[in-house]
């Protein structure tokens, strides 16, 4: 089922295709500043597939956002982006405005979201560009069809029936049957599963070397959901692209990426490899978290439960923020947040009391 | 939480429930209009102390199931029974009392909370509408439900904005358990928590419903969540029930095309378990255009061309286990 990848195989050779260094974000919020990211450091090697988890308002989404730039300028980012060679965060508007799309893509959770109906697509996307929101929203009064087009025609310099042509191909292999009618249709006309494919094709319209999918499947029912991760893993495969997979459901880190990430209060607790992390998951919020998780092919009466609740972003503890619900918190923990430090197996922990052994 | 802990009376009857909507396909006063079957012919019962969960698809009727138990909105057809009284068709007063005795949790605890009433006026609202006691009293007994719910009373004067989605999850419970009713109906009440959250609450429901004896039908498109809380599982497609049996039975032994590839799209927390999936093709048709025969053929990986002509009978397969599959049943 998880195909053992090559990159994670020959991971230490390889350099990563994006690094990043001390990504902190603070948002300039009417209450006053607020800290959403404090220093992640994070690596994508070509052709993983890495897993970003964790609860609401850990920061996944804005590290993602926070790497093209698409925060908006209520945000203060810092830190390093180095992406294939360059510093993401240094390039201005334009330049950024080459690598989004076509060197990374990014989907969203939710295919159809609203944008103003009475103004046309080209100006709103132009208008996107320009503010650094999302790019290439399906637009509920255009047919889908005219939408892959423009953005294959906008990533490709490809005009007319070229890139009619290339977007119905596109539509084809993302598994939209009759692709050549279905471009003709508006995003109301097409259910979840088929506007998520859609906008899976947008974002591969410009033949990225990154995509960041951002809870791609939280909206869609389990059996769509199976097909949606079932097309990601071929993807990769099939064009050699990395995958950052931003979700909450740990059952599905386990069955469609390399490597994860485990996120939480802006920072990154655990990273190494998702064998390894579900086998014997080290810091006791992804142990909390894998032990809490009801399966399928399991029954027990009573799950373990992680007790208390995420800290609001006013009362954060001065040292750990996993402290508070941590059974095996230290004294250190009240006083400094731990550093990120390397285990053997290739993974990185900040927690000052590990715990070994399967959950 | 194995097996059944009473096979006498069923607190709750559903017999051939059915639910149309008219709807316009096209737009505009002259539009053609259509049938949309949201609920067609759906009958089960529901056992005393137990927790019944009602799963499948968005679309596939569930909520709509539910809302007809509560008599929020008329079935087009069929009856339900509660405590072997008709519920539909009841003099208001009578339908009154009945409410007492049931309660419905929505999904999203922030929408069904009113945001400008403080917390203890919210849960003990029910109390005053539906007791004579005075505004203190009722406080008190609110007080002792949040208590009992693992609240801390520094809560208890806050706004619904001001806690986590878990507390206000437990205040949306506390108030509709505060009238101590007998059946409970939770509409995917975890679904817009947080994992970590998820356990608490589905380990508190577990507990309420040893304590207070509650009966629950549990509303969810998430196999593993209902793995893990209900006796008997009903999975609905179409707006039909497709399956029905004991949560053992069920996940081991699906029966119907339908559960086994619902069951096997449930990604499960293990790397490498090198599961067979079935995958379905295609999305489910839509409840205004029902394909004939066998509503689920169009996606069935063994339909035979009975399927596409007669509707499968819902009957027995096996002790406790109802199928509604001619393939299952050997009739092809």
């Amino acid at each position: 089922m998880l195909p053992k990848s090559k990159s994670s195989a020959d991971k230490e050779k390889s350099l990563p295709l994006l690094q990043i260094t001390d990504l902190t974000v603070d948002f300039d919020l009417p209450g006053g500043w607020v800290r959403s990211l404090h220093g992640i450091n994070l690596e994508v090697y070509p052709g993983e597939i890495l897993g970003l988890v964790g609860e609401s308002g850990c920061g996944k989404s804005v590290t993602c956002m926070a790497m093209i730039k698409l925060l908006g300028p209520r945000a203060l980012i810092r830190g390093q982006v180095e992406f294939d060679g360059q510093d993401l965060l240094a390039l201005d508007e334009k330049a950024l405005t080459q690598v989004r799309g076509r060197d990374v893509a990014m989907i969203f959770q939710d295919p159809v979201s609203s944008l103003n109906p009475v103004h046309t697509i080209g100006r709103q996307v132009v208008e996107s560009i320009h503010y650094n929101t999302p790019p290439l929203p399906l637009n509920q009064s255009q047919p889908l069809g005219e939408q892959v087009q423009s953005a294959v025609e906008q990533q490709s310099r490809l005009t007319g029936s070229e890139a009619r042509e290339r977007a119905e191909r596109l539509l084809t292999r993302i598994g939209i049957p009759e692709a050549k009618q279905r471009l003709q249709d508006y995003p109301h006309q097409l259910s979840g599963g088929m506007n998520q494919r859609a906008m899976i094709a947008m974002a591969l319209a410009g033949q990225p070397q990154m995509l960041i999918a951002d809870e791609p499947t939280t909206a869609l029912d389990v059996t769509i959901q199976a097909q949606i991760l079932e097309l990601i893993r071929d993807l990769r495969h099939e064009m050699g692209m990395s995958i950052i997979l931003v979700t909450h459901d740990l059952s599905v880190v386990a069955e469609t990426c390399d490597r994860m990430a485990v996120m939480y209060c802006g920072r990154i607790v655990e990273e190494g490899l998702v064998q390894n992390m579900f086998a014997d998951p080290h810091h006791p919020y992804t142990r909390g978290l894998l032990a809490s998780l009801p399966r399928i092919d399991q029954r027990t009466d009573k799950l373990p439960t992680v007790e208390g609740s995420v800290p609001a972003p006013h009362e954060m503890p001065s040292g750990c923020s996993f402290e508070p619900r941590c059974q095996w918190s230290l004294n250190e923990c009240r006083i400094q947040h731990p550093p990120l430090i390397s285990c053997a197996d290739g993974r990185t922990i900040a927690c000052f009391n590990p715990q070994r052994g399967a959950v | 939480m194995n097996g059944q802990i009473n096979n006498g009376q069923p607190l709750l009857k559903a017999t051939g429930l059915v639910r149309h909507f008219q709807v316009r396909q096209s737009k505009g006063l002259f539009g053609k209009k259509a049938v949309l079957k949201a609920v067609d012919d759906v009958s089960f019962a529901v056992n005393r102390g137990e927790t019944f969960g009602l799963v499948g698809e968005s679309g596939c009727g569930k909520s709509t199931t539910a809302r007809l138990i509560l008599d929020i909105d008329k079935p087009t057809a069929g009856t339900v029974d509660f405590k072997d009284q008709q519920i539909s068709g009841l003099p208001p007063a009578d339908r009154r009392q009945l409410a007492l005795q049931m309660q419905y949790v929505f999904q999203d605890p922030l929408g069904a909370l009113d945001p400008r009433m403080r917390i203890i006026d919210q849960v003990a609202e029910p109390l005053h509408i539906h007791s004579q006691a005075s505004g203190s009293v009722c406080r008190d007994k609110a007080a002792d439900m949040l208590l009992s719910l693992d609240l801390k009373d520094h809560v208890f004067q806050r706004y619904p904005h001001e806690l986590s989605g878990g507390q206000r999850q437990r205040v949306v419970l506390a108030r509709a358990l505060i009238l101590e009713p007998e059946l409970l109906i939770c509409d995917e009440p975890i679904s817009a928590l947080d994992v970590s959250i998820q356990a608490q609450v589905l380990n508190l429901l577990t507990d309420l419903r040893e304590r207070m004896r509650l009966t629950i039908i549990f509303i969810s498109h998430d196999m593993s969540v209902v793995r893990h809380t209900c006796h008997q599982v009903a999975v609905m497609y179409l707006g039909k029930i497709v399956e029905l049996a004991p949560n053992d039975l069920l996940f081991q032994s699906a029966a119907h095309p339908y559960t086994q590839a619902l069951l096997s799209a449930v990604p499960i927390p293990q790397p490498g378990l090198g599961r067979k999936r079935v995958l379905l093709t295609g999305d489910p048709p839509s409840p205004i255009d029902i394909p004939a025969g066998c509503r689920f053929h169009t996606r069935c990986r063994f339909a035979e061309p009975l399927c596409s002509e007669h509707s499968p009978q819902f009957k027995p397969l096996r002790e406790g286990q109802w199928v509604a599959c001619h393939v299952a049943h050997g009739d092809t």
